[in-house]
């Protein structure tokens, strides 16, 4: 079944577009900052380091562009992937070789670990080019490094632990992209329209983001929180939390009792 | 075709998603009231319906940049896909009886899909701007916002005549019409080389947050279809826009229509 799910997952040409376009969103914030014809005393007021120059905490305009489009690339690159095998019949020929509960679980499985990785694509290739652009100096909060201020995401981490910090928000992200990938996945258990279930988990990123602002609620704002450095909050962990058990547990379900042969 | 034919086909093409439609009511009457109620914020003047609609930054406001991308690029998007997969099935452009008559329902549809929205989309932000403000139009007053932000009583006593309630929404009627059109005709032109409308909709969704980051010099198309501050001080402008967004819906209504006189439907 994964061997399966890997060359079919190679062969959309999806997936290498939405690679293309990461490694462009990645890489574009580099190009612009790229050190050219500079000295010594250059950095001396406000040294650059891949920590401080990362486009998630140096927002540019290339990372608002992520930052809106980020449910579509984590949902886009497979979540239709149950929609599409139902609608062509093909979910019958797989069922024949293979437990209905085995299929679900694979497909679980690839689709939340493909949206996570694409959707932290371009921030793992901004940082690895930055790495080449910049030297790996410590952070220090009182000489010009102060991407994240006391209203951010644990601080006192990223001045004494930058790399645990990177990674932290790294496994968030993608952990957060795994979860949109999810429920759109989740989604297509009842709708087999393939651009609703790639659209839904876009709309319902929107649908939220609007509405806890709306309330007042900013510690809530699932954008805040996860995309634009918002300080830790409880909120976070039960939205990861809900996000995997609700898509998991309904996919699962509604999954297991589709009639399918 | 006789255009009656076409705008009639067009109309019932798209009444036609009943469980669409009914959806995309409710997504916009919950987006719509969040962002009105996100445009309250900041009463540091006599905040009214005009500001929850459109906001002068150009962004906030329930008729604003935000709105294009949480509401008008999925929604047209997803009519303007089903109905073509609607209408270039092989036995529907037979029962039409030509390629020009499938182009002229689609071009038709695609209009009456942007009045339509328009005349919502406007109706509910007016609603929940009552709901929450009341009718009055605060930018008149010297309380009001503009007043405010200009802190020039001259500067803002010329600008009065530009600000009346049918200016403003005769304004917000132009634009927001032409802005959903030139989406519908662009998702009908990228939907020639594109298969997957989830592929269009993240383009669109890049474009407009180009427009938003204000990234080059001049607007793509949700920028040209916002009304700030500016506008409002020079009218003329708004002109300039709408002129703008229908040119580029024009002409690429003239190439889809030279696209759809060589396509083939059967394959």
């Amino acid at each position: 079944m994964l061997k399966m799910e890997f060359s079919r997952i190679s062969s959309r040409p999806v997936l290498w577009m939405l690679l293309a376009a990461g490694l462009f969103l990645g890489l574009w914030p580099v190009i612009q900052m790229w050190p050219q014809g500079v000295t010594d005393q250059y950095y001396m007021m406000y040294p650059r380091s891949p920590f401080v120059s990362w486009m998630y905490l140096e927002v540019s305009s290339t990372y608002q562009i992520y930052a809106l489009i980020f449910p579509l690339l984590a949902s886009l690159v497979y979540c239709d992937a149950y929609a599409e095998d139902f609608n062509t019949g093909l979910i019958k020929s797989i069922l024949t070789k293979i437990h209905k509960k085995s299929y679900l679980m694979t497909r679980y499985a690839v689709n939340f670990l493909l949206g996570g990785f694409i959707a932290v694509f371009p921030l793992l290739v901004n940082f690895l080019a930055l790495m080449m652009a910049f030297p790996l100096i410590e952070n220090n909060f009182y000489y010009g490094m102060a991407p994240v201020s006391q209203n951010g995401f644990y601080q006192d981490l990223f001045y004494q632990h930058p790399f645990v910090y990177i990674a932290l928000r790294f496994f968030l992200l993608f952990l957060f992209g795994g979860i949109l990938a999810s429920l759109g996945l989740a989604l297509s258990t009842a709708v087999r329209n393939r651009y609703i279930v790639l659209v839904f988990p876009f709309l319902l990123f929107l649908g939220l983001d609007v509405l806890f602002p709306s309330l007042n609620w900013y510690s809530y704002s699932v954008s805040g929180l996860f995309l634009w450095n918002y300080q830790e909050h409880w909120s976070m962990l039960l939205y990861l939390f809900a996000g995997f058990l609700g898509s998991f547990v309904w996919y699962l379900t509604a999954g297991v009792r589709n009639e399918t042969v | 075709m006789k255009p009656f034919k076409a705008v009639h086909l067009g109309i019932r093409g798209l009444l036609s998603f009943h469980r669409t439609w009914l959806l995309i009511v409710l997504y916009c009457i919950g987006i719509q009231t969040g962002l009105s109620f996100i445009a309250r914020e900041g009463q540091w003047s006599n905040n009214g319906i005009y500001d929850l609609m459109a906001n002068f930054s150009g962004i906030n406001g329930s008729t604003n940049q935000n709105m294009f991308i949480a509401i008008a690029i999925p929604v047209i998007v997803t009519l303007i896909s089903q109905l073509t997969d609607k209408h270039e099935k092989a036995l529907y452009v037979l029962k039409l009886g030509s390629r020009s008559r499938t182009w002229s329902s689609l071009a038709a549809s695609a209009i009456c899909l942007s009045l339509i929205l328009t005349l919502m989309i406007l109706g509910f932000s007016y609603l929940v701007g009552i709901l929450l403000r009341g009718p009055e139009n605060t930018w008149l007053h010297s309380t009001g916002s503009i007043s405010k932000v200009l802190n020039n009583k001259e500067a803002f006593q010329s600008i009065t005549p530009h600000i009346t309630t049918f200016n403003i929404l005769s304004a917000l009627f132009v634009t927001k019409f032409f802005g959903f059109l030139l989406i519908s005709f662009l998702t009908l032109f990228l939907k020639f080389f594109l298969k997957s409308s989830a592929i269009i909709i993240i383009l669109l969704v890049t474009l407009a947050g180009i427009d938003l980051c204000n990234v080059l010099p001049f607007p793509i198309f949700t920028r040209a279809a916002s009304l700030a501050l500016h506008n409002w001080i020079n009218p003329m402008s708004i002109v300039f826009q709408s002129l703008y967004l229908l040119a580029v819906s024009f002409v690429l209504l003239v190439i889809i229509r030279q696209l759809y006189k060589r396509k083939d439907f059967l394959s």
